[in-house]
């Protein structure tokens, strides 16, 4: 993913930040390499927000941030956040409500060279025209278009978006998130989102750091991410998943659904997820369908395992199965993790 | 004074429309009379008799200078001390931050003519602080009006800055602008409305200011209007003028209305919470400093030129007067005018939060245009009136008490708005539902919601009564002297140890009800 030429365009280590009692980023570190888009992926209240205004200079912490090899926070040292030259996509969009879309997008941007570059990332985001509209005219997806405009204007080298589509009409968001990412990638600029949907952070980002408490777990490509979590609440978060507990011994531990290798030992957690979940019919029954839901290309099937787990399978359109139906479960991969 | 037209909450949008009941609207039209004789009683006097201008317009065209000139000066420069501590005591993280943000607004209960009186001690000959002639004139009532308007103008511009996005000012900030371009360029502009409103409040209150500018000896619309009334057996040039006072006061009125109706209000999306400003080194110190000089200018000074003028007085044996039986009289008339207030504006308070609509708005419009009508154009309005069809009510404290009503029904009316909005009316359906009539409902639930805004109304007027000057010099019985009028006549005359003795009492007797008033303004 990375090599010895490409620069860290953010390398923020240790942040630490309370606020009172609470605990809001605890010993948080993050690398970021130019050009790359990463999603930090968290709960509510993991954080994650926070760790993005230390890092444009919002809020204070302990710990160290270099943007491009500049120090612009360690003891001793703050960079105010006029300075940093990171640009911020806001939650709610945050576009000056008494200006016009031409006038947010050119703030920015020095006094001399206006007019021409707000025409061009205006093109960039597909907003050509709208120049004299004012925010509270502009629907939703126009607005942070406009906010993302904002940013992009005055070059920055890096940009921060704070949850830039929890606020969009589900059937909008998918459709924004692709048109970002192209725009984006077109701009050449290091991005880092935050966001608590799972499904985003997996389908744009080169890579998610997923944060728990303050902290991150994990840092990965989505597909290593999802098919190796670090720990059980990790792969829980991350996608559908049942667990069933077990004690593994001589490299093996055995389940209901099926026997696995591992190197541990002792008391186990076994996860699996519904797409590695088989269902027959014609052997001896283990479990009994619970119920099922159709998504039209697949559906997702709940099946009680006879010694009490739930577990999902995820298979195609057919066959449908009943309630009540007997049927044999077995996975075909699972993670093991040790039980605390 | 805290709560007015350019404050007053509006009832919830939604409350379901209530079936019959009209003896609300009976008790609240005969509420409203008193309200509405004013305007009306004005025109008469002044049509009346006969057509000539009774002002020359010379004389008329030197007076609308001298209180324009004023009115726009105290509005520029209230505003800017308004902006100055609403911004300081919201924004920056200060020691004790919420205590200053109170101690700001005080200074609105110094009833300008005690202002004017604090001016005069300090500086006039043999003055406390300084012998010199007083600022008298425009400099004095510019500078007394601006002091103690300000505090309009920190209670508007404080909400204003809380519906602020702060992710907006951030927004700036991250996109490179300094501190000082962050202020100009976005959050000023959307301080727009709550800045225009502040300066129509207190323009409004320096049109409409009679106590200050009389003892200044500024000619502006209301000193000549009591001139006028007292020096003349006609009483047609003084209702001209009021006439005229009264039609501007209208005229800012309906500008403020028309103006709250264009601006959208702001969706109200919790937001994060912003972070306070921490400053250190000399914008600290500064900031400190000029909160204190302020509130010590406008609170501090004021009770030390009293303590000192009285003591002095004490030791050269002037005599302190007759001060107990004024203030008697003036506690006396405050708690009566405002019992009656209070029972007149329940029926009103009824018919606005039970049942809203566009009569319950002519209703709320026409309260709160009596309350902003100039004191002094209302007292000469009401000696017309009792003169010319009501001759026994004249110079009679029941009508006084009634003019009293009059004025400050929608401090009562508003106050008990706010209890009863956060009542629902479910509960008086459940009382009927289990069997109690009206009357009994009334009586046990609906008076006891009520009650808290009851109380609540009935400090306010008993304030505001305590602290009025001009409509009582115009319609109080003869020899009726108050704690106001024996303030204002001894500095007028020079007795400035009479007139600080009953400053300091009318201070004294106000702070109670006033710590339950301020409580209740700055808690929301």
């Amino acid at each position: 993913m990375s090599s010895a030429t490409d620069r860290l365009a953010i390398r923020a280590r240790d942040l630490t930040r309370s606020f009172g009692d609470a605990v809001a980023l605890d010993h948080f570190s993050l690398d970021v390499w130019e050009g790359g888009v990463v999603t930090i992926l968290g709960p509510s209240g993991c954080g994650k927000t926070t760790a993005l205004r230390v890092i444009a200079g919002f809020e204070n912490a302990g710990g160290s941030v270099e943007i491009h090899g500049r120090t612009v926070l360690a003891p001793g040292v703050f960079t105010r956040p006029e300075r940093r030259r990171v640009g911020m996509v806001f939650q709610d969009y945050a576009l000056f409500p008494h200006m016009t879309v031409a006038g947010n997008v050119a703030y920015g941007l020095p006094r001399g060279d206006r007019g021409p570059r707000v025409g061009e990332v205006l093109e960039l985001v597909g907003l050509t025209g709208l120049e004299d509209r004012m925010p509270n005219e502009l629907s939703g997806g126009q607005q942070q278009r406009v906010a993302l405009a904002r940013s992009l204007a005055p070059k920055p080298e890096v940009i921060l978006l704070d949850e830039p589509f929890s606020n969009l009409d589900a059937s909008l968001r998918d459709r924004v998130r692709r048109e970002l990412r192209t725009i984006l990638a077109e701009a050449r600029t290091t991005a880092v989102f935050v966001t608590h949907d799972q499904e985003e952070a997996l389908a744009t980002s080169d890579i998610v750091a997923v944060m728990r408490d303050g902290r991150v777990l994990q840092a990965d490509t989505p597909g290593h991410l999802y098919s190796n979590p670090a720990d059980r609440w990790v792969a829980e978060f991350l996608g559908d998943a049942d667990v069933l507990e077990s004690v593994a011994r001589d490299g093996r531990v055995d389940t209901a659904v099926g026997a696995f290798d591992t190197d541990l030992l002792g008391s186990v957690s076994v996860v699996v997820r519904p797409e590695n979940v088989q269902i027959s019919l014609g052997e001896t029954p283990n479990a009994v369908v619970a119920g099922s839901e159709f998504f039209g290309h697949d559906q997702l099937v709940t099946l009680a395992l006879h010694e009490g787990t739930r577990v999902r399978a995820r298979i195609g359109p057919r066959p449908v199965y009943r309630v009540g139906q007997p049927a044999r479960v077995r996975a075909t991969d699972a993670r093991i993790f040790a039980r605390p | 004074m805290t709560a007015g037209p350019l404050t007053a909450r509006q009832p919830e949008v939604g409350q379901i429309r209530r079936r019959g009941g009209w003896g609300w609207w009976v008790a609240a039209g005969v509420a409203l009379l008193p309200a509405l004789i004013p305007p009306v009683s004005l025109l008469f006097q002044v049509i009346g008799t006969g057509t000539t201008l009774a002002v020359p317009p010379g004389r008329l065209a030197e007076l609308m200078l001298n209180t324009a000139m004023l009115t726009v000066a105290v509005t520029i420069t209230a505003v800017t001390i308004g902006l100055a501590t609403a911004w300081t005591t919201t924004r920056v993280a200060l020691p004790f931050r919420k205590g200053w943000m109170t101690l700001a607004a005080l200074p609105l209960v110094v009833p300008s003519y005690v202002a004017a009186l604090s001016l005069i001690a300090a500086t006039g000959p043999s003055g406390v602080i300084v012998e010199s002639p007083t600022p008298y004139g425009f400099v004095g009532s510019w500078l007394v009006l601006s002091v103690f308007t300000a505090p309009l103008a920190h209670l508007t511009l404080i909400p204003g800055l809380r519906t602020i996005d702060p992710a907006t000012e951030e927004a700036a900030t991250g996109l490179g602008a300094s501190r000082w371009r962050v202020f100009a360029t976005v959050t000023l502009p959307q301080l727009k409305p709550a800045l225009v409103s502040s300066g129509l409040l207190v323009g409004l209150y320096t049109l409409s200011d009679f106590g200050a500018v009389s003892l200044l000896r500024y000619d502006t619309f209301t000193r000549a209007i009591y001139t006028l009334y007292r020096g003349q057996i006609d009483r047609r040039p003084s209702a001209t003028l009021s006439l005229i006072l009264m039609a501007l006061a209208i005229v800012i009125l309906l500008v403020e209305r028309r103006y709250r109706a264009r601006v959208p209000l702001h969706s109200g999306r919790p937001r994060r919470e912003r972070p306070l400003l921490s400053l250190s080194g000399w914008p600290r110190a500064a900031s400190i400093s000029a909160l204190t000089l302020y509130i010590m200018l406008a609170l501090g000074l004021p009770l030390a030129v009293m303590a000192v003028s009285v003591f002095r007085g004490l030791e050269s044996e002037q005599i302190v007067g007759s001060l107990g039986a004024e203030a008697v009289r003036s506690l006396g008339v405050a708690i009566v005018a405002a019992l009656v207030t209070v029972i007149l504006a329940f029926p009103v308070a009824m018919v606005t939060t039970r049942r809203p609509g566009r009569l319950s708005g002519w209703v709320e419009s026409a309260m709160w245009g009596a309350y902003s009508l100039p004191h002094i154009t209302v007292g000469v309005a009401a000696v017309g009136f009792a003169l010319a069809s009501a001759r026994s009510l004249y110079q009679t404290l029941i009508y006084l008490v009634i003019i009293y009503g009059a004025i400050f029904l929608p401090q009562a009316a508003g106050a008990t708005q706010d209890s009863l909005v956060r009542a629902s009316p479910e509960l008086e359906d459940a009382s009927r539902g289990l069997g109690r009539g009206p009357v009994a409902t009334l009586m046990r639930v609906t008076l006891p919601l009520a009650w808290p805004g009851l109380v609540a109304g009935a400090a306010l007027v008993f304030l505001s009564v305590m602290k009025e000057l001009p409509a009582t010099l115009l319609l109080r019985p003869n020899g009726f002297e108050t704690l106001a009028i024996r303030i204002w006549s001894s500095t007028a005359e020079g007795f400035i140890t009479r007139a600080s003795a009953a400053g300091l009492v009318l201070l004294a007797v106000s702070i109670v009800p006033l710590f339950l008033v301020m409580s209740r303004e700055l808690s929301d």
